[in-house]
Order: C-alpha cells, then structure tokens, then sequence
C-alpha cells in the first residue's frame, strides 16, 4: 500500500533535478522537460492513479469523443453552441414589418413548419439574403438576448 | 427678418424602427431562476481541448508545452495552464464529462485544481 499523501508532499519538497530523477524511476525515462509545476503534477497524477485507478474505460472513451468533436470543429453530438438556447425557445424578430417566430428545436430549427439544421439557413428563409443567425435573433455567446 | 415671415419647411419623417427588436420566449416547462441543464459548453470544449493535447503529447506527437503552444498558436502559459485540466482526477473529470455535474468555480480556477490531492478535488468543483 502506498502513502499516497507522503508520497505527495515529498515531491513537494524535492529539487528538480531530484523530481526528474523521480521521473526515470516511475516512468522508466527523462523527464520530459524542468517544469517544476508540469513534473510535480504528473508525478503526483501517476502515483495517485496506482494507488487508486485510472480513468473508468467508460470516461477515456467519452473523453476521446469529446476531444475529436472539439478538435474538428464541429459542435453537435457533445457539446451544444453555447449560443443556442434550450430546445422550445422561441425566438421572435421583426422582418419586413411582420413577427417571426423560430422555434429552437433539439437538432435543428422551426419556422412555419419547416425545419433547418442551422439557424441561418432559417433566417436566410425568412429574409432572403444571408444573415447570420444568431445575430439576427440577438443571441450572444452564453446564449441570452444581447 | 419679420416674425410672419417665417418660412415653414415641412419634412416629412417617419421614425423607422430598424431591424426590429428580437424577442427571446424561454420554453413553459422551464424556470426562469432554473439554471440550464448540463454542463457548461466552455467547460466542456476546454476540457475536450485539454485531452486532445494530452493524448498527442503520450503519443509522442507533440513532447513538450512549448511546441504545442507554437503549433496551436497559443501562448505556453495558456496551453500549460489548459492542459492542466487533462490531469483533473478521474472521478472529477468523470462527473464534469460523462454526468455533466456543473461546476461550481470558473474555469480559470478549475485549472488549478488538477494540483490538488485527488481527495480535496471534488468538494473545490462541485462546491
């Protein structure tokens, strides 16, 4: 059994050169770099993780997922836009002196009982030229009215 | 100039209403004072982002900060700094990630919190 908590505060009180040292013992090669913060952190990680267990497969697999929707630039399938309201919202807007009203649909959007995949596409239905969406309706960022 | 012989322009106005204003309707079954399901987006690209380094860097595609930083375009304090939430304990990472519990700090703070013993971590997220 491992003290884990001794095991940290040593790495705490360890030069550098020493938590490199460190490194080649538990990761059977040279430390990557002198970042004192990077090594110590690592250092703490790896010692933690035997004593305690990794991520679950389950999470490693989540987190993959994640890390390939964010890295390709597609939001969708694990992180919503974090402009788009919840799904129901109704967002109105005056255009050509008449009210529109889109819905904010789980994956998409509704406006006179048609659906878009962007909300552009449907602003681009109303007003005939390209707008961008988001903007059209107001939205900002964190997904409330500006 | 004598005061009857003021000459009177009309100018026809008509005050336009430009664009309009738009108007946000939040869905019936959801409270004003509720907070959003789910977990913040900001967090999650973060984190999303932070794996991805992660990996590379086990990979041996990238080995250290700085040429990731270069590669990325980034500054090393901020790629250090992100990083760092790739290293969160598991079960931390697991409730923000996979049960999408909301965090109780910023995210600047959360990056800070991977330093922590694995222990002392839930109760400084989740509050």
């Amino acid at each position: 059994m491992i003290d884990v908590l001794a095991e940290l505060s040593a790495l705490k009180a360890m030069t550098v050169p020493e938590l490199q040292e460190k490194w080649q013992a538990i990761f059977g090669e040279r430390a990557p770099n002198a970042s004192r913060g990077h090594l110590e952190l690592r250092l703490g990680y790896r010692i933690q993780e035997l004593a305690h267990g990794g991520l679950r497969r389950e999470t490693r697999r989540t987190l993959d997922a994640l890390a390939d929707e964010v890295m390709n630039g597609k939001l969708g399938g694990m992180v919503a836009d974090p402009r788009k309201p919840a799904p129901g919202t109704k967002l109105v807007r005056e255009w050509g002196g008449k009210e529109h009203m889109v819905t904010v649909l789980a994956d998409g959007f509704e406006w006179q009982g048609r659906r878009f995949k962007s909300l552009s596409a449907a602003v681009r239905a109303i007003t005939g030229a390209h707008w961008n969406g988001w903007r059209f309706f107001g939205l900002d960022r964190t997904g409330g009215a500006r | 100039m004598p005061a009857n012989e003021t000459i009177r322009i009309h100018i026809p106005l008509t005050v336009r209403k430009r664009g309009g204003r738009p108007r946000i309707l939040p869905p019936k079954d959801i409270e004003a004072s509720e907070p959003p399901p789910g977990q913040d987006p900001y967090v999650l690209r973060a984190i999303g982002r932070a794996w991805a380094w992660r990996k590379r860097m086990e990979r041996g595609e990238v080995t250290t900060i700085a040429d990731l930083a270069a590669e990325e375009g980034l500054s090393d304090r901020y790629v250090s700094r992100l990083l760092r939430l790739a290293w969160l304990a598991p079960d931390v990472l697991e409730r923000l990630v996979v049960r999408r519990e909301p965090s109780a700090i910023s995210l600047y703070d959360l990056c800070f919190v991977a330093s922590l013993p694995w222990d002392e971590q839930p109760a400084r997220v989740f509050g």
